[in-house]
């Protein structure tokens, strides 16, 4: 049936109507934006300020049971026991992120992603991403490796690695910090071929019912599991290297931020500091967010690195 | 444009209405002399659609300098291979410090970084420490000969990205894979040339050990899962492959510090 005449349409009403309208929402590109847990197995080295450098010492003593006592005779003086030691250094940089909206850009934005409390928040969530992207690039580096090049990671590895660290008295909590690839073929190992004591565990139902995505995926097999796609590449990028360590494996350390001009700066999280400045001349505002820290293997034997097909 | 004929008129031509077009050999604009000399232009968007290359989407990774430590070590394509580690160039991870100069540059430092891996026992890879039929290679993504030769190199487009030479990127595409013939070429250089020793007879042992055991473990869930047979027979294949790395050895089972011991009897 045609359109009766004189009828006002969409296609006659150009005046009257815009091409498209901003939704009232917005969605997020993708991005891995989950932060390392407080681990007990990420080691705080300490803090940069006041110390006159910005790097730190951490030390590791050979005490509380490294040495075995020596087998004495009665009238006789027993020789000194050393003191077995090592440390390592870390040292602390500036992290910055710095963003300008223009005025124009601030006077029509409709969801609010240009609004200072927004960006501030985009500051506590960068300044998380930075140290898991300098912790994910260090656990790759340990030299204890399990995997097999372009092999697809299985359970047998998850449990090779607990094993390898408790051969060298590694003390637990220990952290995991896998690529999803690598997690996604262990959960399908042992989805699929599982057999023994595993298929009967709790936790490998967890594992298949877990919370899809990335980030902290649960304890299993009493290790506390973290995937991110930070995770580098090895072999020529025929693989993943992710990496299971205890308490001393990774040191971090960082320095305190302080907000001298309260009008204009903040520190939010406690750890990164943001601030504006306003650019006159350009009609434009920069928010910067700051942060201080640094990341280092520490002992290398706390720690073994898992590299599986990436 | 209507231009007068050259040859005479042909008959019942009227020049006040009729217009004939006649080819010009040397197309010339006739404004040539009063306009400003440039080159033809492709904006962004004509770069990236059809006739363009988009650049490749592999995640950034900061620049490094491959390590070798002589505990690691892996089998590909029937070869027994280092497992390098990376010295990641990115400040604040494992000693990497960055300074801004007074002309304000920023530099990178990596003297400690590269101390506290040498005190670990690792060995730096030198960036130049290439194969010489590798050098000059535009399919290996080097210079021409006079320029510095590298195991790294940067996608166009992505000065985000640094990659190994031997790892291939695909404009578009997210993933890498690895060039495996040029890098066991890369592999064979460092051990001919000192760089990396030959793997210890005690590591191949105990890779020998771990594969046996894997072994086992897949030939009892190939039972079940015949899925399973294509790694039962690729874990053989590294059987053999150590096995033919141990035989190389003169002295696989000599034990490489100290001698023999005998306790005094009470």
């Amino acid at each position: 049936m045609a359109a009766p005449t004189g009828m006002i349409g969409l296609s006659a009403m150009g005046d009257e109507t815009i091409a498209a309208e901003v939704a009232g929402h917005y969605l997020l590109l993708l991005a891995d934006r989950n932060a390392l847990p407080n681990h007990p197995a990420l080691h705080y080295g300490g803090n940069i300020t006041g110390i006159g450098s910005n790097a730190i010492k951490v030390p590791f003593v050979g005490l509380m049971g490294y040495d075995e006592m020596a087998t004495g005779t009665e009238g006789d003086p027993v020789a000194n026991t050393g003191l077995t030691d090592n440390s390592v250094t870390v040292t602390v940089v500036q992290k910055s992120i710095v963003r300008e909206p223009s005025d124009i850009g601030k006077i029509i934005d409709k969801q609010g992603f240009l609004r200072r409390e927004t960006l501030a928040l985009d500051a506590v969530v960068t300044g998380s991403n930075v140290m898991r992207s300098m912790v994910a690039n260090v656990t790759d580096n340990f030299s204890s490796v399990i995997g097999t090049s372009g092999v697809n990671m299985s359970f047998a590895n998850m449990l090779d690695a607990v094993t390898t660290l408790e051969i060298a008295k590694v003390e637990g909590p220990y952290m995991g910090i896998l690529h999803p690839v690598q997690w996604g073929d262990v959960r399908k190992d042992i989805a699929t071929a599982s057999g023994g004591a595993i298929q009967f565990y709790p936790g490998s139902q967890s594992l298949l019912d877990a919370m899809k995505g990335l980030g902290y995926k649960g304890s299993f097999i009493g290790v506390d599991w973290f995937t991110t796609t930070d995770v580098p590449t090895a072999a020529a990028g025929a693989d993943r290297a992710g990496g299971v360590f205890g308490r001393g494996g990774v040191v971090w350390a960082d320095g305190d931020v302080f907000a001298e001009d309260p009008i204009n700066q903040a520190v939010v999280a406690g750890k990164v500091l943001f601030e504006r400045q306003r650019v006159v001349a350009g009609g434009t505002t920069k928010y910067a967010a700051h942060r201080y820290i640094g990341v280092s293997i520490g002992v290398d034997a706390f720690g073994v690195t898992i590299a599986t097909d990436a | 444009m209507a231009r007068a004929p050259k040859s005479p008129a042909p008959e019942g031509f009227d020049p006040s209405t009729d217009v004939v077009e006649t080819p010009d050999p040397n197309p010339v604009s006739a404004y040539l002399a009063e306009t400003s000399e440039g080159s033809a232009f492709v904006p962004v968007d004509g770069q990236t659609s059809r006739e363009g290359t988009p650049a490749t989407r592999v995640a950034a990774t900061s620049a490094y300098l491959l390590t070798h430590d002589p505990r690691r070590w892996s089998l590909m394509a029937g070869r027994v291979v280092p497992n390098f580690k990376k010295l990641k160039l990115i400040a604040g991870v494992n000693g990497v410090d960055e300074i801004r100069r007074n002309d304000g540059s920023r530099v990178l430092r990596a003297a400690t970084a590269r101390a506290l891996a040498e005190e670990r026992g690792e060995t730096v890879i030198p960036l130049d420490a290439i194969p010489d039929r590798h050098r000059h290679r535009p399919d290996l993504h080097q210079g021409p000969p006079g320029t510095a030769p590298s195991y790294l190199w940067r996608p166009r487009g992505r000065p985000d990205v640094t990659l190994l030479i031997y790892e291939r990127c695909y404009p578009g595409a997210e993933t890498t894979d690895c060039d495996v013939k040029h890098y066991l070429e890369f592999i064979d250089h460092l051990l001919s040339t000192g760089i990396v020793k030959p793997c210890p007879a005690h590591t191949l042992r105990r890779m020998r050990e771990s594969a046996v055991e894997r072994m086992g473990r897949l030939e009892d869930l190939a039972a079940r899962f015949p899925s399973y047979a294509p790694d039962v027979a690729r874990t053989r294949g590294e059987i053999e492959t150590i096995d033919a790395e141990l035989a190389k050895r003169e002295h696989p089972r000599a034990p490489e510090l100290g001698g023999a011991y005998q306790p005094e009897a009470l």
